[in-house]
């Protein structure tokens, strides 16, 4: 499994935004992001980073302790251990205080026209 | 480096994925953490219960490179992408392959419900074929070794010139009877509940079916299935062959379990 240097995220929040600061949880330590520019709420864009240096075994961006958060997007930068560095692009997802969701994937597989 | 109190963490459902991704869904109880804790910037014990919280997928989006790809309407193009074992090939085309349903063949149906796949069976080595959505995943006999860059490149000109023919690609009468959501889930549940789990209950396992879209189903393995060394035996030479032997009709089964975050597997 690699480790994660560095990463970056950008979330676009939807039509509900939250005003509370985005915060995420690594190998289970709680965190809020470094660097942060933008806003959560709706419609805006939110842009930050963190350099964990360690091996990812879990990765999640909370939902607000109160209200609803409607992400439309998040994208994630990973720069990985050796210099690699690859693009995640996920879909929407709404959060809340039951919930959190997985930024964690691994490298997609390479592909090639045919 | 503040910390907040987050909370337990929880498996939970997938909302959404591209076909063949595979989740990531630890299962993590923590407790939440003091305030003294929060202001250090180091963890110490709990001083109340963990709150939990599911952890859910979001949508995998599309990459450059696909995007580019759907945007193109004109020509057929298609994407080549094995996976990491080598052992199977998703084709991403720029068309719609199947609409509302997907659809898995193995040699024993050649000819008669998917005349793409009756082509590409042709070809040496092939085992199955999954149709979902704009995508074709190939999945090669256990023994076969191929060199993708090239084998991928048949195939891909094989494809190619079927959907400029505008040939069918499921037959009519195959796609008329596929059976409706509710009927797969419940057949699917009731597989699990009488057959499946109670065997794999001797390994501590269990199978929970997580979702049902069109006649695609999603599951994730847990207990001593997680992580476990035969999961992937497990997967393929009973669950799929249990699954399809009820549901006759069903198309993708995927499997959302991340094996890696397994505590207590039973082959480790």
């Amino acid at each position: 499994m690699p480790r994660i240097e560095n990463f970056k995220v950008a979330i676009r929040t939807g039509n509900v935004g939250t005003q509370e600061q985005p915060q995420f949880s690594f190998n289970g330590f709680v965190c809020q992001f470094e660097e942060p520019t933008g806003g959560t709420g709706a419609g805006e864009r939110f842009e930050g980073c963190f350099a964990p240096r360690s091996v990812p075994h879990e990765l999640f961006l909370s939902g607000p302790e109160e209200g609803r958060w409607e992400v439309s997007s998040i994208d994630i930068h990973y720069e990985l251990s050796r210099g690699e560095t690859y693009d995640i692009h996920l879909g929407p997802v709404t959060l809340d205080e039951t919930n959190a969701v997985n930024l964690w994937r691994e490298r997609p597989q390479p592909c090639f026209d045919v | 480096m503040r910390l907040f109190n987050f909370g337990a963490l929880k498996r939970g459902d997938a909302q959404d994925q591209r076909p063949g991704q595979k989740h990531h869904l630890p299962v993590v109880e923590r407790p939440a953490e003091s305030e003294a804790a929060a202001s250090s910037g180091e963890p110490h014990g709990p001083r109340e219960g963990p709150k939990a919280r599911k952890v859910i997928e979001a949508p995998m989006l599309i990459d450059a490179g696909a995007e580019e790809l759907i945007s193109d309407s004109g020509e057929v193009r298609i994407k080549a992408q094995p996976n990491a074992d080598g052992q199977a090939c998703s084709f991403m085309t720029n068309r719609i392959l199947c609409r509302g349903f997907s659809w898995w063949f193995d040699s024993s149906s050649i000819g008669e419900d998917c005349p793409l796949a009756a082509i590409i069976f042709a070809l040496p080595s092939v085992d199955s074929v999954l149709l979902d959505g704009s995508v074709l995943t190939i999945s090669l006999r256990a023994d076969a070794r191929v060199q993708w860059p090239v084998f991928a490149a048949q195939i891909g000109a094989l494809i190619r010139t079927h959907l400029k023919a505008g040939k069918a690609i499921v037959a009519k009468q195959i796609v008329d009877t596929i059976p409706d959501e509710a009927a797969v889930r419940r057949d699917i549940q009731r597989v699990i509940t009488e057959e499946i789990n109670p065997g794999v209950a001797a390994h501590s396992g269990v199978i929970t079916l997580e979702s049902v879209r069109g006649n695609s189903v999603r599951i994730t393995m847990g207990g001593g299935c997680q992580g476990c060394s035969a999961a992937d035996v497990t997967l393929k030479s009973g669950i799929h062959r249990a699954f399809r032997d009820a549901v006759p009709r069903l198309g993708a089964i995927y499997d959302d379990t991340d094996h890696e975050a397994g505590t207590n597997p039973f082959f480790s």
